[in-house]
């Protein structure tokens, strides 16, 4: 049983590949590579993105969240270019997830930037820890 | 705390709630002042008129509207369910044109595999190696080609194998019938009149061999040294079963012709007569022959039938590929739906957030305190008891003719919505 958190997080992957209005394949094989990372299958993952007819929910944790809002840095950055409609989408989840908006510019950026150099996931939360 | 760890600081909800409460509460409390002290001022001036009273409470009605669109604050109060239902229902939105984008996607690439299953339909028939087959180009015209000769051979092989086993196994020769010995042209006839049995050997031989025919065609279809072997031994059988027939009649004529002098009837003398060979050659080669152009012909069957089979399965799956087809867009259309409902909603609640809401709950607080200083006023001023009770009855029946005027004597009525009309 995928989660209503799982499921809004690849909705949320969706939107953001699609958010250039140009589905790159680059950004659909990352959706289905995070898909697999989350032990969610293709057929699975295709239910979701189908079947939209659930609420949608945010994480409760930081690292979560950092996780999610990372995942959505990769994807803006699949294709290798950064549009500036997938930059207002990434700011918007950042507010969507709770972080002080003062704060958004910032935290969005330093997400794209370690997105760029492709900085695993667990470094990036111990860099945090630091 | 490290800069880094301020970036992901989050906001902290309760606080703020807690502060923007205590905020209102105060407001409140000295609106609701006011509005007394605005009702007992005005009574007191107009000493309780029931008619002035209907106009300062319309008054009230239309300030306290014309505050309520103003107080962004209040508004934003307001509004905060209806905007956070559009929030919730362009989310909606969003994912079910997620889902139709999906399934339009989809519906394009079974599309292309239909154009291209269609093209490989006709392509087959031009390039078939293409496609894996190893086919002829040309397959129809050769197989009748093929066709046209083997018939002629195949009537020439009943013939000539009815005449032969009826000489060898049934004729009595008579030195008149010499000229005939091999190919006698009323063999079945003849059989047939010495019993029906006869009839039948004679009409059904020639077909064990168009049979070992058959089974060296099938033989060499799987190419391995084992269906070589196979052929070769048909071939002998069929050589020496020949040869059996050849010698039969060869002896049969040699009984007739033979003087007492004669050597007995044997191999050698059988190989040196011309008949012997004249019948091998005659009958062996010719099946040889028949078996070549038989194998030839179903090769060349198969072929097509192979081009049948590719472009039968490229139309079965056509036909599951429109199948898909159809069911994608039976999904589609109650997204579509839903997508036209749920915009439909936006647009709805859009006009209420650009509009503005009155609140009934609020505005009846301020009411009852501008009624109480009304009233109170009433009770201070006027000593007669008559009178008191007249002015104050008289003005209950105006507060609530004007609370029915505004639609708002009912408590459960929560706000009025102000929408902005296009």
């Amino acid at each position: 049983m995928i989660s209503t958190e799982l499921k809004s997080h690849f909705l949320r992957l969706y939107q953001m590949a699609f958010s250039d209005d140009n589905f790159d394949v680059l950004e659909m094989q990352m959706l289905y590579r995070f898909a697999e990372e989350r032990g969610v299958t293709k057929d699975q993952l295709d239910s979701i993105l189908l079947n939209p007819s659930h609420n949608t929910s945010v994480p409760e944790g930081l690292e979560e969240k950092i996780e999610y809002l990372y995942d959505l840095a990769l994807m803006i950055w699949a294709d290798n270019i950064v549009t500036e409609d997938e930059r207002i989408t990434l700011r918007k989840y950042c507010i969507k997830f709770g972080f002080l908006e003062e704060n958004i510019e910032e935290l969005s950026e330093f997400l794209l930037s370690h997105a760029k150099e492709q900085l695993p996931k667990h470094k990036l939360i111990e860099l945090l820890k630091e | 705390m490290s800069p880094l760890r301020k970036i992901f600081t989050l906001k902290n909800k309760e606080s703020k709630k807690e502060n923007s409460k205590v905020n209102i509460e105060e407001d409140v409390k000295s609106i609701k002042l006011t509005f007394f002290e605005s009702g007992y001022g005005s009574s007191k001036q107009a000493e309780g008129d029931s008619r002035i009273f209907k106009a300062c409470l319309e008054n009230v009605y239309m300030d306290y509207k014309g505050k309520c669109r103003e107080n962004e604050n209040l508004q934003k109060e307001l509004k905060a369910p209806y905007i956070n239902e559009k929030g919730r229902v362009e989310t909606e939105l969003k994912k079910r044109k997620t889902a139709l984008g999906l399934l339009e996607e989809s519906i394009i690439n079974v599309e292309q595999k239909i154009i291209s299953l269609r093209n490989d339909m006709v392509e087959v028939r031009r390039v078939p190696e293409k496609f894996g087959l190893d086919v002829d180009k040309k397959p129809k015209a050769q197989f009748y080609l093929g066709l046209a000769v083997l018939i002629p051979i195949t009537f020439y092989l009943l013939v000539f194998y009815m005449s032969a086993s009826f000489s060898a196994f049934f004729k009595n020769f008579d030195t008149d019938e010499l000229s005939a010995a091999i190919f006698d042209g009323n063999a079945l006839t003849k059989a047939i009149r010495d019993g029906w049995l006869e009839g039948v050997f004679v009409a059904t031989i020639p077909f064990a061999f168009m049979g070992l025919g058959y089974l060296v065609h099938m033989f060499l279809k799987h190419k391995s040294w084992l269906s070589y072997v196979k052929v070769t031994l048909l071939f002998a059988i069929t050589f020496i079963f020949d040869a059996i027939l050849a010698y039969q009649i060869e002896n049969k004529i040699y009984e007739i012709q033979k003087t007492p002098d004669s050597p007995a009837f044997d191999l050698y003398i059988a190989f040196s007569s011309v008949e012997f060979w004249g019948i091998i050659f005659a009958g062996f080669v010719v099946y040889i022959i028949w078996g070549l152009v038989f194998d030839f012909i179903m090769k060349e069957y198969e072929n097509f039938d192979k081009i049948k089979t590719f472009i039968s399965g490229k139309r079965d799956d056509i036909k599951n590929s429109e199948l898909n087809i159809s069911k994608l867009i039976q999904k589609i259309n109650p997204i579509k739906e839903e997508i036209v409902g749920l915009e439909g909603k936006i647009v709805d609640l859009q006009r209420t957030i650009d509009g503005f809401v009155f609140s009934n709950k609020h505005y009846l607080t301020y009411h009852a305190e501008y009624v109480k200083g009304w009233f109170l006023a009433i009770a201070d001023n006027f000593d007669s008891l008559k009178r008191r009770e007249e002015l104050l009855s008289s003005c209950q029946e105006e507060e609530l003719k004007h609370l029915k005027e505004h639609d708002i004597d009912n408590e459960d009525y929560e706000g009025r919505l102000y929408k902005v009309v296009n």
